[in-house]
């Protein structure tokens, strides 16, 4: 495969609309104003030209096929995973397929399993199943198109013919789908294409070389920060540190006067500095004098965080969920505990990133976005534009985990390109990447459990938390419990044989800007849920795993992933501790377990973690188990080091001396194991996340008699 | 002017002598496969080699660097690191992964036909890898150095391991 080549004007493929030949079925329609396929990322090149038989594909004479995907790569391997559903049904030579990032456009967009709406929109661990129809279905066209115009051109019936690796045949007769394509396309795509049944798939279920890594380790990947635009300039951003705070005042002269053709633009919320080179203008940027208004984000620090949580959680709360009969008196023990979790920035590695130019009639924006949709939107509205006159080119992602749903750097970079005047590329530092975020809501969590008969009857959940949905809907459905659930999801229900589950929801309104953070309401609920499960046991005298085992009995599918875990665990060695959690989450269920040793001095070492996932079918083995394993050592991370403290709604680690996070040394071996299902596809970026927290701490309480009920671990085993 | 070799071509660039090397790199000439990820030296995804070690270049003064031999992963160059890390399928969103083959690169080269620990790994790369792919960069590393001959004495000369399969760095 050749390099990605960055071509930031109009693609060949236009070319092959002034030959006429595109005819295909949901094409954007190219030259009356929609975004042309005018992509950042394109891996491969293709000779000749390219024929498009649907929007997803187009087949060049060379046969090289190039797949566009509406979904964001960030890590999770959809640049290969989804070309797979598309190359499977069209019976693609793989070798010859390349993929690119589709601009935003509706005919691009999905359905969502979480919302009723179609969406251009890259998370909730989605693409898979949101793209999973849409895709077989076109490939599936596809080859019927190549079949019919080969039956054509041979005069045979259709249903004579066969297809594999690009290649149609009929008794002695072949074509390429390369020497095909041209008449394909000239026909009506088949309403209902004919999928084949999943024991005729040949690629799906194997673990190709992924087709983005090429460029990833010879460092030609285009991420948003290296975009080159003719004539760009460099900025650098100042926010507002506090949540709830404003612009005040600015002295801008000294920075005026420093090299490099300083400019200096000022928004309520942020000054940006602009040069002609990124260095130029952080200096410039460090000479700005800058007085902000705490606002609302006066006096707002940890202690007053904790006080308006805990005050919420022995307040008012929602009843989000009351299933079965509790046992009050006749219960034969009460278990009780309050949890809790920080503040979370995402930590992507690259940090917040956009390039933007406007001008009187288009607006181009170069972007790691999981959301184009809502980077349309934003730059529509600030440039007076039709949203048909915006063009995203979605770059790689340096990390997304949800922070780059956000659209507020795009914000940033368009309003710049726009009073500027020129086209402008904004790199924020990492400390005005972490000051101003969309983290993980900090969460207060009291949990309490009715024993009886030897065993956990009964599990109740008090949850205060701010909303992430407040900040997108109108209050009626902020206070709905669609919008309680990225807070209390995984806690309204659980896995477990209990007689009785409820769950009470208070919403807390603080100005901290909070978002979605990888497995959202999984990053702590996991954690509650399955540590407290842990502190029944030892009341019970029993052995957790034995205790999950039984209260799984009656839930086959569960139990299996968490025996899964356990025996592909194997024998604990002398000297370590082994904790267990489950948790389900979008549509997987994935077991934990976490080996553990802890020194006399309070070191603790996580030897080992063992996962297993039941996702449904699987597409890519591989880049599941790459997405478990990145989930879970992500979620480790937060477990023992992060978490964000405040000071007039200012978040106060800004960079990573203050914010440590996991680096290799501290990394364990993960072995992750792929449970075979024939379930419908379940999602994998997230789910792998949620079990570690709780599985190492419930090792951490096996290893030294402590139970960590506030994260991050942090200091407390020296204690 | 500030005089710069980097992967065997020299260049001259007129810019502060307190501009960190990174932004010279990328900025000024345009090699943007190095990247900026904190602008204190404490993530390591702006690594490039200078005299053959690994350096952290966000905090590097282009001045510090003037006449010193300069790889950077576009000059890497087949290295033996590079083919480990797709065998492994290393990489997730990327992102970091220049400064990790960087900061692994000669690591491997004084490790060559060894079988490192996960703690001597750990010892020496100390990069951020916010996907998580530290599991699979430790078994990519062993991977490498297994696939290098181990030097016929103790000390190989800089540079001279066969580490890479067509090097273009001249070492000065």
């Amino acid at each position: 495969m050749s390099a990605p080549t960055h071509n930031l004007s109009r693609r060949g493929l236009l070319q092959g609309i002034g030959s006429g030949l595109v005819l295909g079925f949901s094409l954007p329609a190219l030259g009356n104003g929609i975004p042309a396929p005018d992509t950042t990322i394109v891996l491969g090149g293709e000779s000749g030209e390219a024929v498009h038989l649907n929007a997803w594909i187009r087949v060049a004479p060379d046969n090289r096929i190039t797949l566009r995907m509406g979904a964001a790569e960030m890590g999770q391997g959809v640049f290969t995973s989804l070309p797979m559903l598309l190359a499977e049904e069209m019976d693609a030579d793989w070798g010859s397929v390349t993929a690119e990032s589709a601009p935003a456009h509706k005919d691009y967009r999905r359905g969502s399993v979480a919302f009723p709406v179609k969406v251009q929109l890259t998370g909730g661990s989605e693409s898979i199943r949101g793209y999973w129809d849409v895709l077989l279905n076109a490939g599936a066209a596809c080859r019927e198109m190549l079949v019919v115009a080969a039956a054509r051109q041979w005069k045979v019936n259709p249903k004579d013919c066969q297809t594999a690796s690009g290649v149609v045949r009929c008794g002695d007769k072949s074509a390429t789908y390369g020497e095909l394509a041209a008449a394909a396309s000239k026909l009506n795509p088949p309403r209902k294409p004919t999928r084949k049944s999943p024991d005729q798939w040949t690629l799906l279920g194997t673990s190709p070389p992924r087709l983005d890594l090429p460029s990833k380790v010879d460092g030609s990947a285009v991420f948003a920060t290296d975009v080159k635009i003719d004539g760009m300039r460099h900025g650098v951003v100042l926010p507002c540190p506090h949540y709830g705070g404003t612009l005040q005042s600015h002295d801008a002269a000294a920075a005026l006067a420093m090299p490099g053709g300083v400019q200096v633009f000022h928004y309520p919320d942020e000054i940006v500095v602009v040069a002609d080179s990124w260095w130029q203008a952080k200096k410039a940027s460090e000479a700005v004098v800058v007085v902000w208004d705490p606002g609302e984000g006066a006096g707002l620090d940890d202690a007053r965080i904790d006080a308006l949580l805990m005050t919420a959680l022995d307040g008012k709360t929602h009843t989000i969920s009351n299933h079965g009969r509790f046992l009050g008196e006749v219960a034969q023990g009460i278990v009780e505990s309050t949890y809790g979790v920080p503040y979370l920035d995402h930590c992507t590695m690259e940090p917040m990133s956009c390039a933007a130019r406007v001008t009187a009639d288009r607006c181009d924006v170069w972007v790691g976005t999981q959301n184009q949709q809502g980077s349309v939107k934003t730059a529509a509205k600030l440039t007076q534009l039709n949203a048909d006159d915006i063009y995203i080119h979605t770059a790689f992602l340096g990390g997304g985990f949800g922070r780059r749903s956000e659209v507020e750097f795009v914000r940033v970079a368009v309003q710049t390109a726009r009073d500027s005047g020129t086209p402008v590329k904004l790199i924020w530092t990492r400390e005005a990447s972490m000051a101003r975020g969309a983290y993980r809501p900090a969460v207060r969590c009291r949990m309490k459990a009715e024993l009886g008969g030897g065993t956990v009857q009964t599990l109740q959940s008090w949850l205060a938390a701010p909303n992430i949905i407040a900040r997108f809907a109108p209050d009626v459905l902020a206070n709905s419990k669609l919008a309680a659930e990225p807070a209390i999801g995984g806690l309204e229900h659980t896995p477990y044989a209990l007689a009785a589950v409820r769950s009470e929801y208070a919403r807390v309104n603080m100005p901290i800007t909070v978002g979605w953070w990888r497995s959202v309401q999984g990053s702590h609920n996991a954690y509650f849920r399955e540590c407290f499960l842990d502190e029944c046991a030892e009341v019970l005298k029993r052995d957790p795993i034995a205790l999950r085992r039984e209260l799984l009995a009656n839930n086959p599918r569960f139990l299996h992933v968490f025996n899964t875990a356990v025996d592909a665990a194997g024998t604990l060695p002398e000297g370590q501790s082994r904790g267990t959690a489950i948790y389900a989450s979008f549509g997987s269920i994935v077991a934990e377990v976490a080996d553990v040793s802890v020194s006399s001095d309070g070191e603790l070492t996580v030897h080992r973690v063992t996962a297993a996932i039941d996702c449904g079918q699987v597409v890519h083995p591989d880049t599941v188990k790459a997405q478990v394993m990145g989930a879970l050592t992500m979620g480790l991370s937060m477990t023992l080091y992060e978490g964000l403290s405040f000071k007039d709604g200012a978040a106060q680690q800004l960079n990573f001396h203050t914010h440590p996070l996991l680096r290799m040394a501290q990394a364990p071996q993960v072995n992750v194991v792929i449970v075979p299902s024939t379930e419908p596809p379940g999602g994998v970026g997230e789910p792998g996340l949620p079990p570690v927290p709780a599985a190492v701490c419930n090792a951490i309480f096996l290893a030294t008699g402590k139970r960590i009920r506030q994260l991050p671990v942090g200091d407390q085993l020296k204690a | 002017m500030i005089k710069l070799s980097i992967n065997g071509q020299d260049h001259e660039v007129d810019v502060a002598p307190d501009t960190p090397l990174l932004w010279v790199i990328r900025d000024t000439l345009g090699m943007t496969g190095t990247r900026f990820g904190c602008g204190m030296g404490l993530c390591g995804a702006c690594t490039m080699h200078m005299g053959g070690n690994a350096v952290r270049t966000c905090i590097l003064p282009v001045s510090a660097a003037a006449g010193m031999p300069l790889t950077t992963i576009e000059g890497l160059d087949n290295h033996v690191v590079q083919d480990a890390w797709l065998k492994e399928q290393v990489p997730q969103c990327g992102y970091c992964q220049s400064g990790q083959l960087m900061a692994a690169a000669p690591f491997v080269e004084a490790h060559a036909g060894q079988e490192p620990t996960d703690a001597q790994i750990g010892a020496a790369i100390t990069n951020i890898c916010r996907c998580g792919t530290y599991d699979r960069i430790r078994k990519a590393v062993r991977r490498a150095c297994k696939a290098l001959p181990a030097p016929p004495s103790a000390a190989p000369p800089i540079g001279g391991t066969g580490a890479r399969r067509r090097r273009t760095t001249q070492w000065h």
